[in-house]
């Protein structure tokens, strides 16, 4: 392996890490919301959520570069900020895939949401536990099997993104180049034999997290009341 | 210290809640009424778990609800301890943490005992150390009841706790709820279908029908009622108040005193409290013209009939005057044409079989003993 896709491998896993971690905090939010509200947007907000997993992912990182680039219409926000353009950047790929992977890690986390009985909820809140103090002490802990499979859903779906980091400008030598840009530019350049090292690490990297939530997710029924 | 409870809450499909109750500055009120009459609404309502209710609630000069000013006090701010039907324990927790979690949400609020004094009067100190998950549904149903309790709570509801346990654990249970009555006299409304229930532990009763509160007495006036749920069923029955006199070691029989005499009723061993209450079916009470000269029947006294409501086809249910005391009797309506029944008639009631409540005290003092250190884990 050249020291550049030693590199590659090292941004694509800080990259997944990253991302998963802020798609894991937004979809715990959204996750909570979608789970208890009786608001007749949901469907509405359901669907432009699941977006990320039918749009193509250049269209997906289309708009992002547009949104996060240097003359976008939200570009007045970063001179308030003094953050940003995101475009070519390493957070810029981070957004990318947060938007790109919420959908995978909103679903796990709804579900587990879901399935909270809401007699526990209320028991709390009749025990003196305020909302947010009952998100953090009751919804949070017995959702924990499904926050744990979306963090790794979200990994693996972020170690993986090709499109959306693409058309951000993830082709930077050690700034924004991943593994999957690194194994398209080997196979451009006729070099099979590298594609090869890097396609199989990171089939055997999501090989090992797909085991890892079936293991954490045995199907054994919970014990019913 | 003033309390008014007055809601109002449409529910879908035209159910429409609309209850007034006087809530209990002491002792326990009962909310009495068949499923789906809005018991649990009303009481979700005192918990403050119904935000769209409509109406006043303040308990103790404290306003949890004025919908006119726009206030309504959600339930975490509310002194409250709930109990729920299906216990509703946090099965990511052990029991102690369980019971930490209210312990810890007092609000400022001085606890009505220690810690260990709750585990051991609800006899949950030996489950501190387990899950919830492999807890029987009695045990659950004593963690979410010690849980309330560590709450710090100046109102106690109880939401039908007895009706998803088995028989024997509901009597068990049933002592429970009387000791903690009698141990910290916190007031409380207890919502049931169960006579029985209510005859052991409501001071004051409401009746509920189809969203509304009809009528209020105190318990022992409400059960004799013809319109109450089961009044027209075989398991009609009634409470009186009595005192113990004394107890017959050898033939083990408590004499008790009350409104319309005495009585004698067999028990194992000596009731240990005196204040107790006589409960009855109203089947095991027969009416006769005149005083039998020998019976095997213990308790014969003379009453009055007060009023005749049919009960079935083939019953009635006949309302009687023992002294001061109401009482029922569930005779056919064969017999009530026979004897020729009619208010202010004068019979005698013999009466069958009868059980006690309020009639244990506190688990032996060894119970707690055992765990007299504060566990800190």
């Amino acid at each position: 392996m050249t020291p550049d896709d030693l590199t590659a491998l090292w941004i694509t896993l800080k990259l997944a890490a990253l991302s998963a971690l802020s798609a894991l905090v937004l979809g715990a939010l959204i996750g909570w919301w979608l789970a208890r509200t009786h608001s007749r947007f949901r469907g509405i907000f359901e669907a432009v959520l699941s977006l990320p997993m039918v749009v193509p992912p250049s269209v997906l990182g289309f708009y992002l570069l547009v949104l996060l680039g240097p003359k976008s219409p939200v570009a007045f926000l970063f001179e308030k900020t003094g953050l940003g353009p995101f475009s070519f950047t390493f957070t810029g790929l981070i957004i990318g895939c947060t938007v790109s992977s919420l959908p995978f890690v909103i679903r796990p986390i709804q579900v587990a949401f879901s399935a909270i009985n809401d007699r526990v909820l209320e028991a709390a809140a009749t025990l003196g536990a305020s909302p947010i103090n009952r998100f953090f002490t009751i919804a949070l802990p017995q959702a924990r099997a499904g926050l744990i499979t979306a963090a790794i859903l979200g990994f693996a779906h972020a170690a993986g993104a090709f499109g959306v980091v693409l058309m951000i400008g993830g082709n930077i030598p050690g700034q924004t180049r991943v593994l999957s840009v690194a194994i398209y530019n080997h196979v451009e350049m006729m070099e099979y034999s590298q594609a090869h090292m890097l396609s199989g690490i990171l089939v055997v990297i999501a090989l090992v997290l797909m085991s890892l939530v079936h293991l954490l997710n045995p199907n054994k029924r919970r014990r019913q009341e | 210290m003033s309390s008014e409870c007055k809601l109002r809450l449409p529910r879908s499909g035209g159910f429409v809640l609309e209850a007034q109750v006087d809530l209990p500055s002491e002792g326990v009120l009962g909310l009495f009424g068949h499923s789906g009459c809005g018991k649990t609404t009303l009481i979700r309502c005192l918990a403050g778990l119904e935000p769209s209710a409509c109406g006043k609630i303040v308990f103790n000069d404290n306003v949890w609800l004025d919908s006119e000013k726009k206030i309504f006090v959600p339930a975490h701010k509310r002194a409250i301890g709930y109990v729920f039907q299906d216990a509703a324990l946090f099965d990511h927790l052990t029991v102690y943490d369980n019971l930490m979690y209210g312990y810890n949400r007092a609000g400022g609020r001085k606890h009505i005992a220690e810690f260990d004094h709750v585990t051991g009067l609800t006899g949950v100190t030996p489950l501190l150390k387990r899950t919830t998950i492999n807890l029987s549904g009695g045990e659950r149903q004593r963690v979410a009841m010690a849980r309330a309790l560590m709450s710090a709570p100046q109102l106690l509801l109880y939401d039908e706790p007895l009706a998803s346990l088995d028989q024997s654990s509901r009597q068990a249970m049933m002592r429970l709820l009387e000791r903690i009555k009698r141990a910290w006299k916190i007031p409380a409304v207890y919502i049931s279908h169960s006579a029985e229930e209510l005859a052991a532990l409501a001071d004051t009763v409401t009746l509920m029908d189809n969203g509304k509160t009809t009528t209020t007495g105190n318990v022992f006036q409400i059960l004799t009622r013809p319109d109450t749920p089961y009044a027209k069923s075989d398991n009609a029955l009634f409470a009186i108040p009595a005192t113990v006199e004394k107890y017959d070691e050898e033939h083990h029989l408590a004499t008790l005193s009350w409104l319309g005499g005495q009585m004698l009723l067999p028990r194992h061993a000596k009731p240990e409290i005196e204040n107790v209450r006589i409960v009855a079916h109203a089947r095991d009470v027969s009416l006769t013209e005149e005083m039998p000269k020998a019976s095997s029947i213990l308790n014969i006294f003379p009453v009055t009939v007060t009023g005749r409501f049919p009960a079935g086809e083939a019953f009635e249910l006949i309302q009687l005057a023992a002294g001061e005391a109401p009482i029922l009797s569930r005779i056919t309506k064969y017999s009530a044409d026979r004897l020729d029944i009619h208010p202010g008639k004068k019979l005698f009631a013999q009466l069958k079989t009868a059980s006690l409540a309020n009639a244990t005290v506190d688990p032996s003092p060894s119970v707690t003993a055992q765990h007299n250190q504060p566990l800190s884990e």
